[in-house]
């Protein structure tokens, strides 16, 4: 029933969305890989052993609560968007311009807070998904997205959050 | 509140975040999982190999592990060709967690060429007895690729082979690079413009190199037989496989290898249906008969071959089973060293199923003088065994930290193995991610 082919083709459908979604999570391509390869990894022994119906929601959550705790092991590691080569020219859309320094700020949130970002605004996920998805009450999921927009707000009416913000923000 | 939330939306959906997609998924999920096995079962290990490797350090404490020998102490600038482990300083990019290293090939134990690839770039590195030293490859012009396969005639003719990676609709396209001494220069591929029809499946997968105006190349192209590539000193000359389509399948030739006379053989298996559909047939081995490349239907075996060290017309040794690459990666079992005596297969060492065993490597220098590298998977730890004439002798690895592999976000990189030009034996079990290294252990020809 859980053939590793049904496997195999689950992963080449998903495999971009699944490095998006960790590349958001982590804020760098390096952890990205890692953290897809490892939870893919977790996944397919699950899968194998029957245990999982669907590996799309079950890699999202292996994803998203083990990159709290590489955060953790991985001190090393430095939120940085991939900085602009060019300085964007004033004329460009300010939208273009705009997109650039939400990424930045996005990457300031400590790794829960952003999980929730990513989950709910990207993903589309509702509350009680993420909280059944992160293992926290609907109620955390709510407090933990209302801080996370409140320190948006912040940095992103302070200006450029890589000026204002302190090096790297592994919290 | 809306306007910040459509801010975060756009920003979230940016292009910026897409990735490249990996040449085969499978194969680094299976290592993935393997390691995390590996990991639960090897916890505490971990905290023990810690506490052993500096003590191992110093001389008169070795005695805590009947592993860890004074020779193979972890030494950063080894003795050349001392034969055990060495933890090869250098080529160790701080902080880079996507080094791998998939092939190793040389003219002597302080000659050799270890390729693959860095963040979906070409990847070479040299040692030169004492440390290893990046060496840039040659201008792709900014394309992504991946090297796969090495192969040296002498210390300033060496070749390697990979591929392009896909990037949106530019499909992989094939690569060849040759070190002349100096430097890395491209070759034309265009000789495979002729296979256009099925560019989406093109990979260069193994080479092998007799002399510097013999060289083979095996590639696939999606179409039921496999091409080779020949260079006569030259040019390049493209060759099809033999068709066995429709009596068995599509085949899916694995490696190829020369043997001392310079007798060419692949070897590889098939498949029933083709491209992903399939599922893995029998082994088939393949011979340069001088003309053209033909099935020797003698030395079919019940399960696919993944890796072939000839000797000798009647001294060939194979391993059938283990990680079979077409469209996917199969893990075949059961998994089976074998040998060839000139009419019929015999079953050297059977080595388990797929999942328990993973050989990565395999090389030989007389019927009673074969190696074989993998990783075990429970728990995953490196190994080599050594075939001596009587029996198989597992080769003891060191330093003590490596049997466990280091790391927890070290990147799964198969070991590798060859007999450079001079008849030494190099075995590289190149470790990426936090805790990068190569350990590299050489057994010198005298």
């Amino acid at each position: 029933m859980a053939s590793d082919e049904e496997f195999e083709e689950f992963v080449a459908g998903a495999l971009p969305r699944l490095l998006r979604f960790a590349h958001l999570l982590t804020g760098s391509a390096s952890g990205a890989e890692d953290l897809v390869q490892t939870a893919l990894g977790r996944s397919w022994r699950a899968w194998r052993s029957g245990r999982v119906d669907d590996p799309q929601a079950f890699v999202r959550k292996v994803m998203v609560n083990s990159h709290a705790t590489w955060r953790r092991r991985n001190s090393r590691e430095i939120a940085v968007a991939n900085p602009p080569d060019q300085v964007i020219a004033e004329d460009q859309a300010r939208r273009v311009d705009d997109r650039d320094v939400v990424c930045r700020a996005l990457l300031t949130l400590p790794p829960r807070q952003r999980a929730v970002i990513v989950l709910r605004y990207y993903e589309e996920l509702s509350e009680l998904e993420i909280a059944d998805l992160m293992g926290i009450s609907p109620g955390t999921v709510k407090s933990q997205a209302a801080r996370a927009l409140r320190h948006l707000a912040v940095v992103l009416t302070a200006g450029d959050p890589a000026v204002t913000r302190p090096k790297g923000s592994g919290r | 509140m809306t306007d910040l939330e459509d801010r975060i939306r756009a920003a979230l959906a940016d292009p910026r975040w897409e990735l490249p997609g990996w040449p085969d998924p499978m194969r680094r999920i299976r290592r993935a999982a393997a390691r995390q096995r590996a990991k639960l079962a090897a916890a505490t290990c971990v905290v023990l190999a810690a506490v052993v490797v500096p003590l191992a350090l110093l001389p008169g404490l070795i005695t805590h592990s009947s592993r860890v020998k004074p020779s193979e102490r972890v030494s950063a600038t080894p003795v050349p060709c001392r034969p055990g482990w060495s933890v090869a300083s250098g080529a160790v990019p701080a902080g880079d967690h996507q080094d791998q290293l998939v092939a190793i090939a040389g003219s002597a134990s302080d000659d050799l060429w270890a390729v693959g690839n860095q963040n979906q770039f070409p990847l070479l590195e040299h040692w030169d007895g004492h440390r290893w030293a990046y060496s840039a490859g040659a201008s792709l012009g900014g394309r992504q690729a991946y090297l796969t396969s090495v192969a040296a005639v002498a210390s300033d003719d060496v070749w390697a082979v990979g591929n392009y990676a896909s990037v949106g609709s530019v499909p992989p396209a094939p690569l060849i690079e040759h070190w002349n001494g100096r430097s890395w220069s491209l070759q034309p591929t265009d000789v495979l413009a002729r296979l256009k029809k099925a560019a989406l499946l093109q990979a260069l997968i193994s080479v092998a190199a007799l002399a510097p105006n013999d060289v083979w190349v095996l590639g696939h192209n999606g179409s039921p037989s496999d091409i080779y590539l020949h260079w006569n000193g030259t040019s390049w000359k493209l060759l099809r496989g033999p068709n066995i389509w429709p009596h068995y399948g599509s085949a899916a030739m694995q490696v190829i290898a020369t043997d001392r006379l310079g007798g060419l053989w692949a070897v590889g298996g098939w498949m029933r249906g083709n491209g992903e559909a399939g599922v893995p047939g029998g082994g088939i081995v393949e011979q340069w008969n001088g003309r053209r490349w033909e099935v020797n239907r003698i030395a079919a075996w019940r399960e696919p071959l993944t890796m072939v060290a000839p000797v000798a017309p009647d001294d060939v040794w194979a391993i059938a089973g283990g990680s079979f690459t077409t469209a996917g990666t199969y893990g075949v079992s059961p998994v089976q060293v074998l040998h060839w005596n000139g009419s019929t297969w015999r079953v050297a060492l059977a080595m388990g199923g797929a999942t328990s065993v993973d050989p990565t490597g395999l090389v030989a220098r007389s019927a009673d003088d074969a190696y074989v590298i993998g990783l075990g998977t429970t728990p995953q730890q490196p190994f080599i065994d050594h075939w001596n004439g009587t029996r198989w002798r597992s080769v003891p690895l060191g330093p003590a930290g490596h049997t466990q592999r280091p790391g927890p976000n070290s990147n799964e990189v198969s070991p590798s193995l060859t007999v450079t030009a001079d008849g030494s034996i190099a075995a590289l079990d190149a470790v990426g991610g936090s805790d990068r290294a190569n350990f590299l252990w050489l057994r010198c020809h005298h």
